[in-house]
């Protein structure tokens, strides 16, 4: 035990301590869990290309992308318990690993994607390797210095641009090189659309899993390793089961991100990000899926507004330790989990005026 | 030329070459490259000439639909070029003061991006798409250049800006007005040459263009016939003795070191150098990254003379007309800005581009009327240059490519070397360059 499961336990919601308490209260069928994620990507993929501009695309293509990152975070600290600070460096591994597969021209656009995913999943195994003894703090560290590692590699190798060897980098030329989109998805529109459906079905994937017996597994986990051995409870399978769940996801993320406006450099996957990550998810709601939705437009978006409106970008990092600080006190459920929780009252308001008249 | 002035910049250079070694801690590098600006500006021998008019300048408040151009700049903790966007806006505002473009005000839209290839190309689809700017001019951001410049190509949207990075220099759309990193880091390397270095070492810190700068001084010194020893070193730099000793012990009694980094990690390994008797053991020379006020104030005096730092314009002491309308300028509209370099790099971008603007007689400023005007500029003549800017239509621009050097001398920068040629090698363009300059009545 350490101070930061510690704090976990103590900040966490009540039916994120005692999962599956709570979803016995209101255990939902599998069909139903699916409808959210898919409502939410139906209509953005539909409604919003409509309403935005260009400009906004891109935006929330990146923003899509980056709460499939925060879906990783979400699963393995807010199912398992377990933190890691490394998911940035995990979505920068899965762009790499992408744009070095979508440069052979062999593999179509959703091969490459799962081809990403599977890799990015086996790296995401040897990462949890350490978190077979190791938790809170130390993960913590250990997972942070992984990210440093990966951008000191990432800066010596560089992406992928067409260049010759295992590498794939050419010094000599110029420019970001974006990963080759697929054909239906050549446009900005086309590609948003795709990316969000991508993501949706990476939620779905997450979805089912915390329904099914992994997520069982994962609460117990949480609640107490000792228990859960004692329970029979494969921990070792389970814990690196979390790990590579979220960076497969990451890694499709990443790959994601290849294909986007902009193409990828390494200047982008900074350590810290993964420390900002972690502090909007926590705003945004960390035992929510939701809540990675939030986290995503949060780290994306929420810039782009604010430069829309002219203050700066740059505000935001005070804003999220305000709004952390805010959240851990006052609401450790998150935007998503107050909403929630709002949302229900409203609905149960209305349905006792409904019965009563 | 001649150069009478001696002021500090603020180099592009080195800052790129900061960015991702530093990109873990650039909250540190909130201080760690931060300069002060003392406002000081050195004592000129010549008497200031009358300074350069704005635009028409007629006194006439321009009025009608505003003429939008865009820019893209960086801006993030510890990492910031708006000193070059704010001098632009500010020698928009005089023009805007003084008859506008024919009349009409020119606008510069400005977006701020940060180290984010997304955002990068989100902003440049905004400026483009929904602000409907017709150039761009002054643009300084780390990955514009990388990111856009294929874009630009493409829609045929042309600037005029502040490159960072060789992608900047290596397209159709863009022709900086500087000179850049990697050619300001071969520029320090050929004045080493010319002050006697036997033997030439360069150390540049580690980022995407690193292998390319020392390439390019490797190529240089096999056309000098002297050897070259060059590293990528990562920085920020955990060792600064080591790597002053490294460094000395390669050079040799006749040899010059080019030490590439951005002004504060520059000027760790400089202090270790002074503080193990190093100075005189070698050359030393800095590109323009070192052009750093702050950096002046702290080398001290043991550094006079004995470091060379190279300076991608005049010195913001200078007296000639252009420089004085900067000086006022700054103190008019934008007296936050650093003194030097980025800004006087914002200033001559938004000049250059203003005597483009004037330069269309239909009245109709499109992407196509601007772009034509832009590349339509071959003779632009400021004593901020050693020799005239143009926009040309090659695939690559680099027409800044007459530098000074300059040098610490008594707590201020004086030059130490005049106007000279960067060296045409086979690994650049300088001798295509020049042969078109010679093309279109420059050379």
């Amino acid at each position: 035990m350490n101070v930061l499961e510690d704090a976990h336990r103590a900040t966490a919601p009540d039916h994120a301590r005692h999962p599956t308490a709570a979803i016995g209260h209101r255990l939902r069928q599998p069909l139903s869990a699916a409808v959210w994620p898919a409502g939410v990507a139906a209509a953005a993929a539909l409604l919003l290309p409509l309403f935005t501009s260009a400009y906004w695309i891109q935006v929330l293509t990146a923003a899509a992308v980056f709460s499939v990152a925060a879906l990783g975070l979400s699963v393995l600290y807010g199912r398992v318990g377990l933190i890691s600070l490394g998911q940035i460096a995990m979505l920068a591994v899965g762009g790499w690993t992408a744009e070095r597969l979508g440069q052979t021209g062999a593999l179509p656009f959703w091969l490459v994607l799962l081809a990403t995913g599977v890799v990015t999943g086996l790296i995401g195994i040897v990462i949890g390797l350490p978190a077979l003894r190791l938790s809170g703090l130390y993960l913590a560290l250990i997972t942070l210095m992984l990210a440093a590692a990966v951008t000191i590699v990432l800066t010596n190798t560089n992406f992928p641009n067409g260049g010759p060897g295992f590498l794939g980098y050419d010094p000599v030329k110029s420019g970001t090189v974006p990963l080759a989109r697929p054909a239906v998805a050549a446009g900005d529109t086309a590609y948003f659309r795709y990316t969000v459906v991508v993501c949706a079905l990476m939620f779905l994937l997450a979805i089912a899993h915390t329904r099914g017996r992994p997520g069982r597994a994962w609460a117990a986990i949480r609640q107490s390793e000792h228990a859960a051995v004692a329970a029979g409870i494969n921990v070792t399978l389970y814990k690196l089961w979390a790990f590579a769940l979220a960076c497969f996801m990451t890694g499709v993320a990443g790959a994601l991100l290849a294909a986007s406006a902009g193409g990828l450099t390494v200047y982008q996957f900074p350590p810290q990000e993964s420390i900002t990550l972690l502090a909007a998810l926590l705003m945004a709601g960390m035992y929510h899926f939701a809540g990675a939705v939030v986290a995503g437009l949060m780290l994306k978006a929420m810039p782009a507004l604010l430069d829309t409106w002219g203050v700066s970008s740059n505000v935001l990092l005070i804003v999220f330790g305000v709004g952390l600080v805010q959240t851990l006190v006052t609401s450790p459920e998150g935007i998503a989990g107050q909403l929630s929780r709002d949302l229900a009252r409203l609905g149960a308001r209305i349905r006792v005026r409904r019965t009563t008249s | 030329m001649k150069t009478n002035g001696n002021r500090p910049h603020r180099s592009t250079s080195t800052r790129v070459l900061t960015v991702a070694a530093c990109a873990p801690l650039l909250a540190l590098l909130a201080t760690g490259c931060a300069s002060t600006d003392t406002g000081a500006t050195a004592a000129s021998s010549a008497k200031p000439s009358k300074a350069s008019k704005c635009g028409l300048g007629n006194g006439k408040t321009a009025t009608g639909p505003a003429i939008k151009l865009g820019a893209i700049v960086s801006d993030t903790p510890g990492l910031s070029f708006t000193d070059v966007t704010d001098m632009a806006n500010a020698y928009f505002s005089c023009v805007n003061a003084n008859g506008g473009i024919n009349g009409r005000p020119v606008k510069l839209v400005v977006a701020k991006d940060a180290l984010d290839p997304q955002l990068t190309a989100s902003l440049a689809t905004k400026l483009i798409d929904t602000e409907k700017i017709v150039g761009f001019t002054a643009s300084s951001s780390v990955l514009d250049c990388s990111v856009n410049a294929k874009t630009y190509e493409k829609k045929a949207v042309y600037g005029i800006d502040a490159g960072l990075s060789l992608d900047c220099f290596n397209s159709p759309a863009i022709a900086p007005v500087n000179v850049g990193a990697s050619y300001s880091a071969l520029a320090t390397a050929q004045y080493l040459l010319d002050k006697g270095a036997k033997k030439l070492v360069v150390f540049t810190s580690n980022t995407p263009d690193s292998n390319a700068v020392n390439s390019s001084i490797q190529a240089l010194g096999k056309k000098a016939g002297v050897p070259v020893t060059a590293w990528v070193e990562n920085v920020p730099i955990a060792d600064a003795n080591g790597l002053a000793l490294k460094a000395a012990q390669a050079a040799g009694a006749d040899g010059g070191v080019v030490a590439n980094l951005n002004a504060g990690e520059a000027l760790k390994v400089f202090k270790a150098v002074e503080q193990q008797g190093l100075i005189d053991q070698a050359l030393w020379g800095c590109p323009a990254g070192c052009n750093d006020q702050s950096m002046l104030q702290q080398l001290g005096s043991a550094w006079d003379g004995k470091l060379g730092v190279n300076a991608e314009v005049n010195l913001a002491g200078s007296p000639g007309p252009d420089n004085q309308l900067y000086l006022q300028l700054r103190q008019k509209y934008a007296p936050k800005t650093q003194l030097g370099n980025f800004g006087q790099l914002g200033f001559t971008a938004a000049r250059i581009a203003v005597q483009a603007l004037l330069s269309i007689k239909s009245g109709d400023y499109t992407t196509a009327t601007v772009g034509a005007a832009f590349k339509g500029v071959k003779d632009y003549r400021s004593d901020l240059y050693c020799k005239p800017w143009y926009f040309g239509t090659q695939a690559f621009h680099t027409a800044n490519n007459t530098t000074r050097t300059i040098t610490p001398k008594s707590g201020q920068w004086a030059q130490t070397q005049d106007c000279s040629e960067m060296p045409a090698l086979p690994n650049n363009k300088f001798a295509e360059i020049r042969a078109y300059e010679k093309q279109i009545g420059l050379g």
